[in-house]
């Protein structure tokens, strides 16, 4: 007990390491998780994942080289789950390791500069280990930061001890390697990992200045460098494969616009504010406010640090204290103060990133330093330098404090000085509540990160576990996967328990190939095309349909698709499994080729038969095969009622697009095709018969100016396909006649007044059909009244399709006139569209384009008369209104080529791990194509093999086919042999792995060799 | 009363021993400072080089270390009543003032660390070991 109260700071750093417990106090067997979070709801799969530079779990396979980094803390996971405890006792311990970790980690340091004032460590501890910055670190427990923000405490002691020549070099050594292994998680994100170094670099750099003697710089740079290397050698095994692929992947120079993330900076640095950096608290999504409600949408306590007049004095008080420990500075540990400031600086300076005023040299820095992209989230980055620069001068201020009035002989200065730091640190942890008590996880919240993980979740996993391979797509679509049990996840939920391969909505990538082509499917499924669907199932290695009822979405849940499938129930979740004689294996023999024109266009796959690979014409390795003189090709042909769409839909908002009228009633296709060939049209499916064409006889198209009738050769429920017509090569234009039916009643205003009258409040809306000569129009006055309307009802049934608005108006005077597309049904209104009208005091046509939410709801056109303030009122005038749907159907044009009808050999694999596949080929008697539908890289590489496992030396042609997967061109090999699909990789992987355990063995000899020796 | 004046005179004295040794120094900084706030005034540079108070500020930090002889404490204390003020603006939610006296706060700080480097460093003039000392 007294040993207990002469060491009671231990005491209180035990405590601070059981911060994490708070959080579940009363929060049942729940489990912290969601969006960035993502703890495995089986550590040892995930685990076991982290050994694979190639992750297939995700949409057909992402290379993984960076998250190898994870080893380390999904270990700490794994090994109290293998031990048998359940998923909220796994996750506890997880937290408590990690938030130790930070507690130990300041503390050895704060112990190595202020040893003998046990408050002045304290202090740093706290501010070190309890500040806003932490709140988004823990909240999705980063996995990178929390290794940054562990390791660079004792970075810096080890450093500071070596260079002070307080501590040996083997021990040392062996203390970086453990180091080493802590700070590995920050290889995630590599730029945490350079920061760790940044820091130790500035502490050298003050260190040489200060003590600027020949002999001193050689010992600190020997100090520096001993612990780079070694805890670079440790941390081998991921850094060599993620040099590998940015180096292969991303530019070294130029902005970050490079990365695809457009304006990611600008929209992280817009509250990162001087201000707001010094007092830490510049993360984005505290800033985040909703425009109605004007109540914060993520972070509900950041209005605490916005407007509490004791929060936002606190907020200015660290800082302060930071700047006054540099007036009450001694003349020990100078290299500690001019460290520090000079992180305090940069710290703030580049965790500003592109805000003004010093926001232009972040940009200059990122345009002209390579691969500066890297440091793409500046404030998560460099917030680290101003916790530790700020936490280390309040800790050097009470030190020095400390030191001062030991020589002072007034009773009561000690225990002021004492109760002042208590003080201090009891605040910083009331400033910090979110943190310590865990509302950092939005407790009852919508949104909290609470989560009870229904038990059908493991039913499940074992019934994935046991059907086999073959992918699994979710359904609905929504990018974020938002479940009623709480789980907000960015990726399939699947991946979080199962090595199952998963197909799902793309956040992180929309626009990648098999993006495009996921997004087709999802397509096709709700307009039930079901041919379609099993054509692109069969191309994307589909094998069943994972239907989550406990997904809020507004995806539409009644898929007519899903009632003719067998299916698995668990709880709220169901497996449709797609018929399997149409699955097609993931490693697959084809002998013919269908080139796209233009490749990228994911309906031609559709078009593509299940024996055929599809390709580029213009890919320079297609074209080294010199065996495709007769393959076949899909032409796309140019719809004008699309592209205008488009052009609509993706132009920024202009009104050259919109005062304009349309002619609906015909769509003009312009074709270019390759080579004189004989050419099948092929014509969309999808509802043609809303446009008057009828499909039971003949169709007439012009074709360049000729009127030709198309005959009807067979149909299914995705296409269309017409007799062969022989084109020329080049350019053909090609016109269809529609009957496009106008969708609202009454628009011209002939009819009556058979509108409905829209708008609430006091004031007076008049509504007046006048009319000059024949022609009638309506004429609405509002005087004083919220926006009134003229109401059109849409005779709509099909949101999957697009619609045109097209109204003739006439701004009298008052506020500018408006239309707006609503669309909702009993309870919702899910979406609408307000376009104002120019003010413009003559007739003049305007018209639109409004796609749907793919909902079953009603649709309604308001001719608007808006509010004004002005006594005399709103006057405009309105005609002509007309409503059609847009003739998206496209049409492709199909040569079908010589067909290779030699059989195709026989293919057999093996999945030995997500990086290696291994097979037999039997009966290849011809060239053929070995298609492996995982995304391509150039970096998979196919070895054949003898059947005496001797390697065939052959050339192969590996190319992109299918539109995201791999293809190997393979001739002049024997009937009968073995091959490997590898990812090389993985290789690096390996030699990293090496390299990192034969450090960490080294420097263990060399300590205990040390220890035996001291022990003697 | 007359230990206080006595104080104040003494001060005095040193003030004026101070200023004496600064005069030159002390009327080029009043006549720098005078000079960039009339050439703002009326819009000297605009709209290429805009003279803005910010600018005003660093340039008054920058020679107040050069014509006053300000060390790096004096700097730090500018930074820190800088801090202070916008301490005081941010609680009456003053948010745009509050900003700006943040940036000459981080200024001063700035400004502040380099004068410590070169107070500190070895291989500044003024730490080098004289002749006297080397022998």
């Amino acid at each position: 007990m007294k040993k207990l109260f002469q060491h009671w700071e231990y005491v209180v750093l035990f405590i601070f390491c059981l911060t994490p417990v708070i959080w579940f106090w009363n929060k049942g067997g729940a489990i912290i998780n969601g969006v960035d979070t993502n703890f495995p709801l089986d550590p040892l799969i995930w685990l076991q994942r982290r050994f694979f530079v190639w992750n297939d779990t995700a949409n057909a396979g992402i290379d993984f080289s960076s998250s190898t980094a994870g080893i380390f803390f999904h270990l700490v996971q794994a090994i109290p789950y293998s031990l048998g405890l359940n998923l909220q006792q796994v996750q506890i311990i997880s937290l408590i390791f990690w938030f130790s970790l930070i507690i130990l980690s300041s503390y050895i340091f704060a112990r190595t500069i202020f040893s003998g004032n046990k408050l002045a460590c304290l202090l740093f501890v706290v501010f070190y280990s309890f500040n806003p910055y932490l709140f988004n670190t823990w909240e999705n427990v980063k996995v990178a930061n929390l290794a940054l923000v562990a390791s660079i405490p004792t970075g810096l002691a080890l450093l500071y001890l070596l260079m002070e020549r307080r501590i040996g070099k083997q021990e040392a050594l062996l203390y970086s390697a453990v180091i080493g292994i802590i700070l590995s998680g920050g290889g995630i994100n590599p730029a945490y990992f350079i920061t760790f170094f940044i820091i130790l670099f500035i502490f050298l750099l003050a260190r040489i200045i200060i003590k600027f003697n020949s002999d001193s710089i050689k010992n600190s740079v020997r100090s520096f460098l001993s612990i780079f290397i070694v805890i670079f050698l440790i941390n081998l095994f991921w850094i060599i494969p993620t040099a590998n692929f940015i180096i292969n992947n991303i530019s070294t120079s130029g902005s970050i616009e490079n990365l695809g993330f457009t304006n990611w900076v600008d929209s992280l640095s817009e509250n990162t504010s001087l201000l707001n950096v010094i007092r830490i608290q510049g993360a984005w999504d505290w800033y985040a406010f909703d425009g109605i409600t004007g109540l914060p949408i993520f972070i509900p306590y950041a209005l605490n640090y916005f407007y509490h007049p004791a929060f936002i004095f606190y907020s200015f008080l660290i800082p302060a204290l930071a700047i006054l420990a540099f007036v009450f500075r001694d003349n020990q540990k100078k290299e500690l103060w001019l460290a520090f400031g000079i992180m305090l600086v940069l710290g703030v300076l580049l965790g500003a990133g592109t805000h003004p005023p010093t926001g232009s040299l972040f940009r200059f820095l990122s345009d002209h330093i390579p691969f500066f992209s890297l440091f793409r989230s500046p404030w998560y980055l460099f917030t680290p330098l101003v916790i530790l620069s700020v936490a280390g001068l309040v800790g050097l201020l009470f030190y020095n404090l400390g030191e001062r009035i030991k020589g002072i002989n007034l009773p009561l200065l000690k225990p002021i000085g004492f109760l002042i730091m208590l003080l201090l640190i009891i605040c910083n942890l009331l400033y910090t509540y979110p943190l310590v008590t865990g509302k950092i996880f939005r407790p009852g919240r919508n949104d909290s990160f609470y989560v009870n993980p229904p038990p059908y979740i493991s039913e499940a996993k074992n019934w994935l576990l046991a059907s086999g391979n073959g992918r699994v797509i979710g359904y609905p679509d929504d990018e974020l996967e938002k479940f009623n049990w709480g789980y907000i996840g960015i990726e399939s939920i699947l991946n979080l328990f199962s090595n199952r391969e998963a197909l799902f909505s793309s956040l992180n990538a929309p626009k990648a190939s098999v993006s495009t082509l996921i997004k087709e499917f999802y397509l096709t499924l709700k307009k039930d095309e079901q041919s379609s669907v099993a054509s692109l199932a069969a191309r994307l290695n589909i094998k069943s349909i994972f239907y989550k009822k406990d997904q809020s979405s507004l995806a539409p849940g009644n898929i007519p698709y899903f009632s003719k499938l067998p299916a698995e129930t668990f709880g709220e979740w169901q497996f449709f499994k797609l018929p399997e004689e149409n699955f097609i294996p993931k490693i697959t023999a084809s002998n013919n080729f269908m080139f796209g024109y233009p490749y990228a266009n994911s309906k031609s796959l559709l078009l593509t038969p299940n024996d055929s690979i599809y390709v580029n014409p213009e890919d320079n390795m297609v074209n080294k095969i010199t065996a495709l003189s007769n393959s076949g090709s899909i032409v796309y042909s140019e719809n004008s009622q699309k592209k205008a769409f488009d052009s609509f839909r993706l132009d920024k908002s202009k009104l050259v697009n919109r005062l304009l009228t349309r002619d609906l009633s015909f769509v003009d296709f312009v074709v270019e095709v390759p080579n004189d060939s004989n050419y099948r049209p092929a014509l969309e499916r999808y509802r043609l018969e809303d446009f008057g064409l009828d499909l039971t006889k003949e169709v007439e198209v012009e074709v360049d100016g000729k009127k030709t009738p198309w005959q009807v050769n067979h149909m299914t429920d995705s296409f269309v396909y017409f007799a062969p017509i022989f084109f020329t090569a080049g350019e053909h234009k090609l016109t269809i006649r529609l009957q496009n039916k106008n969708l609202t009643f009454g628009g011209n205003f002939n009819e009556g007044y058979v509108f409905k009258k829209g708008g609430e409040g006091m004031g007076v809306g008049k509504y007046l059909i006048e009319e000059i000569g024949s022609e009638k129009y309506l004429s609405i006055v509002n005087i004083g009244k919220p926006d009134i309307s003229a109401d059109f009802p849409v005779a709509y049934s099909d949101p999957m399709s697009s619609y045109y608005i097209e109204l003739k108006y006439k701004q009298i005077y008052g506020n500018n006139g408006a239309v707006h597309i609503a669309q909702f049904n009993d309870n919702t209104l899910f979406k609408v569209q307000v376009e104002r009208l120019p003010n413009y005091p003559e007739w003049q046509y305007f018209s639109l384009y409004y796609e749907p939410v793919m909902l079953n709801s009603t649709l309604r056109v308001e001719l608007v008369a808006p509010f004004t303030a002005d006594p005399l009122g709103t006057k405009v005038l309105y005609d002509d209104l007309r409503v059609q749907k847009v003739f998206i159907n496209d049409l492709f044009f199909i040569s079908e080529g010589s067909k290779n009808t030699q059989p195709l050999p026989k293919v057999s694999f093996k999945k030995i791990s997500p990086v290696q596949y291994e097979g037999e080929i039997k009966d290849a008697s011809m060239p053929f194509i070995l298609n492996f539908s995982e995304n391509y890289s150039p970096q998979w590489e196919l070895t054949l093999y003898d059947e005496a496992n001797k390697k065939i030396a052959n050339k192969l042609i590996h190319f992109s086919a299918n539109l995201y997967a791999n293809a190997w061109y393979i001739e002049n090999t024997p009937q009968n042999y073995k091959f490997r699909i590898y990812y090389l990789p993985q290789n690096l992987f390996k030699i990293g792995l090496l390299i990192s355990l034969v450090t960490f063995l080294v420097v263990l000899t060399l300590f205990v060799k040390l220890k035996l020796k001291s022990t003697k | 009363m007359r230990d206080l004046i006595k104080i104040y005179s003494e001060r005095i004295k040193e003030l004026e021993t101070v200023v004496g040794g600064r005069l030159l120094g002390l009327f080029i900084f009043n006549v720098v400072l005078m000079s960039l706030i009339l050439m703002r005034s009326a819009g000297y540079f605009a709209p290429f080089f805009p003279i803005s108070i910010n600018f005003i500020v660093l340039v008054s930090i920058v020679l107040s270390v050069s014509l006053l002889g300000i060390r790096s404490r004096g700097i730090f204390l500018l930074s820190l009543s800088f801090w202070g003020f916008a301490a005081l603006l941010k609680l009456f939610n003053i948010n745009v003032w509050a900003e700006r006296t943040a940036i000459y706060a981080y200024e001063a700080i700035v400004v502040g660390v380099i004068l410590y480097l070169f107070e500190n460093s070895k291989l500044s003039k003024s730490n080098r070991p004289k002749i006297e000392d080397r022998k």
